[in-house]
């Protein structure tokens, strides 16, 4: 009986102290998230888990701006190339510039004329057409290259030599430079450069780009003030070089006889307005006495 | 078995003259929009096959081809053909249809488009002015 009672309290007794000991330990072990916080960032874990999160979303922010990037429209210095090839395209079987295709001479006689005057590093890209409805034009593209359309029938019909066409391609070129083609097309193109990614693909917008590719080349034209500032241009450019002048002028001269007498050039005088008005501006005023 | 083994030989020997005319020389990227395999080394010859931007092309020498200055012999796929050297480069260009592949897409060119935009390139008369 003894024994059992002895055994009894020894057991109550080291319950008891067992329990004291385990609430002492469980208040030693209670996890001290400050000292864990210091040790870690002693060990440069958090830091280390800190950069994974940065780069982790760098990542997600550089990804998405790929994705983004793939919806650009083009920029303005890859856009009109490509709308002015693409209206070509899309024009080829009016236009008819698939055909076999003379040189002439021009390449050379065009490179050489924007040299004398000066107009280095320019690319230039000529497509002949064997077509009247369009006598010639420049279109837009990057920004050193120019694009240009003459028309065999009416080099023919005039019987230009390589000068003449040459200085043609100069006023066409200057006309591009002073962006004219551009702000008669009269169409909204703030679309160019931006993007489509959380938006409709514009299409419409382009459409009604080459649609005011067309309106200039075959109905709107130049205005009397476009072709008065661009005589005056070649006015001053050519008169350093008399004969070139005097060439330019000459050709001038010979459109003007073309379109009075040739009704399948009758067209020429609404996108060109007037070789008979730039002769006059060209022509010394005469003295009244 | 004799007799076999000198029919082969023999057959090698006959052989070895074809696959000494056509020798892969090179490879070159395209670096226009689009173009074409010529049959003829000229600008007006018809097209084997329209080629886009960046497509690789071998270059070829052939035993009794001539190829003419500023032209060169290239096989795309199957399909031996001309192109003009001056399309053609050593690194893979930057396209615009890679710049700006919705857009591209978007458009859905259509077969004649394609044809019509590679035949562009054919027509141009192309120059530079350059500072003396």
């Amino acid at each position: 009986m003894k024994w059992r009672s002895l055994f009894l309290s020894i057991l109550i007794f080291g319950y008891a102290s067992a329990q004291v000991k385990t609430s002492e330990e469980l208040k030693d072990e209670v996890i001290d998230y400050s000292n864990i916080q210091k040790l870690l960032k002693k060990d440069g874990l958090e830091k280390n888990a800190k950069l994974k999160k940065k780069i982790v979303q760098q990542i997600k922010v550089e990804k998405e701006k790929i994705k983004t990037e793939k919806f650009h429209y083009p920029s303005k210095e890859d856009f009109w190339g490509f709308a002015s090839r693409m209206w070509l395209v899309k024009n080829a079987q009016e236009l008819k510039w698939d055909v076999p295709r003379p040189d002439y001479g021009i390449r050379e006689r065009f490179r050489k004329l924007l040299e004398e005057f000066g107009y280095f590093n320019e690319k230039f890209k000529i497509l002949i057409v064997d077509s009247p409805n369009i006598a010639r034009l420049g279109l837009p593209s990057s920004k050193n290259e120019s694009l240009f359309i003459l028309s065999l029938p009416f080099m023919r019909a005039l019987d230009l030599t390589k000068t003449d066409i040459s200085l043609l391609l100069l006023e066409d070129f200057f006309r591009l430079k002073e962006e004219m083609f551009k702000n008669n097309l009269n169409v909204d193109t703030s679309f160019v450069g931006g993007n489509f990614a959380k938006s409709e693909f514009n299409k419409v917008a382009l459409l009604k780009v080459l649609k005011a590719y067309g309106e200039v080349a075959y109905k709107r034209g130049f205005s009397f003030q476009q072709q008065y500032e661009l005589t005056k241009k070649m006015d001053k450019v050519l008169k350093s070089k008399p004969e070139v002048w005097n060439s330019y002028f000459q050709v001038l001269k010979k459109i003007d006889q073309l379109v009075k007498n040739n009704l399948m050039y009758k067209n020429y005088l609404k996108i060109y307005p007037s070789p008979e008005l730039q002769i006059q501006w060209l022509s010394p005023k005469k003295k009244v006495l | 078995m004799e007799s076999v083994i000198r029919i082969l030989i023999l057959g090698l020997i006959f052989s070895m003259p074809i696959y000494a005319q056509e020798k892969t020389v090179g490879r070159l990227y395209f670096q226009e929009f689009m173009g074409h395999l010529h049959e003829e080394p000229v600008d007006s010859s018809a097209s084997l096959t329209a080629i886009q931007c960046a497509h690789s092309l071998k270059v070829i020498e052939k035993k009794g081809v001539n190829v003419p200055l500023g032209w060169m012999l290239v096989k795309a796929g199957e399909d031996l053909g001309f192109v003009r050297s001056k399309f053609l480069g050593k690194s893979r260009p930057e396209c615009f249809q890679e710049k700006y592949p919705k857009f591209y897409s978007k458009l859905n060119f259509d077969l004649a488009d394609l044809y019509y935009w590679g035949r562009l390139n054919d027509h141009f008369i192309e120059g530079e002015s350059q500072a003396r």
